[in-house]
């Protein structure tokens, strides 16, 4: 996905670059609203959700990258980290459910679950070179 | 599985640059490839033959198996 050498890693780049600037829109376009105190309706259900649209849509990205990538070692070592960081965030994610269930740790809002999904595909990808996989 | 395609490559004075490019592959995977770290896919194990104009049994050895 780093290698701008390749067509499918440009054509990544540029769909991660839109949906990004999209979660900008979205997300300060929200906080205004919510700052508002809007009245209760279900437009406060579509504003609610909006940032978090371009975020699954960065999933998109990545999996119109797997589709687009002719090298197949690339999709590879993709496909692995991709399911290492999934295997992190999951695992992660039930046992703090657990630990917050009983009481021993805070909340933590939903939504850190795409923060550490993209910071175990960093680590994932470091782990992998390092162990020589 | 073990293979010959650093001693074939370099027997050329091709970098793994090189053999990537006719391959039309990235130069990790030529890396990857060679290192044993991943085996490659019928298809590209045959495009590796036709580069060296080789059999595929010539340049991968499956001894393991």
């Amino acid at each position: 996905m780093n290698d701008l050498s390749r067509p499918a890693s440009r054509r990544y780049l540029i769909r991660l670059s839109i949906v990004m600037a999209l979660y900008v829109v979205a997300l300060f376009g929200a906080v205004a609203y919510f700052n508002a105190d809007p009245a209760e309706s279900w437009i406060r259900y579509v504003v609610g959700v909006a940032p978090a649209l371009p975020a699954i849509a960065v999933f998109w990205a990545v999996g119109m990258y797997l589709h687009e990538e002719e090298d197949e070692y690339l999709r590879y070592r993709l496909a692995r980290v991709s399911l290492i960081a999934t295997a992190i965030t999951l695992g992660l994610a039930t046992a703090w459910g657990f630990l917050e269930q009983f009481g021993t740790v805070p909340h933590i809002p939903a939504y850190y679950a795409f923060v550490i999904y993209w910071a175990s595909v960093g680590l994932a990808q470091v782990g992998l070179k390092v162990l020589g996989k | 599985m073990k293979n010959r395609l650093k001693v074939l490559r370099a027997a050329c004075d091709w970098s793994q640059a090189d053999l990537a490019e006719r391959l039309g592959v990235s130069r990790q995977t030529v890396n990857a490839l060679e290192t044993g770290k991943y085996d490659p896919s019928l298809p590209l194990a045959f495009k590796i033959a036709r580069v060296f104009e080789l059999s595929i049994e010539d340049i991968f050895d499956d001894a393991s198996a």
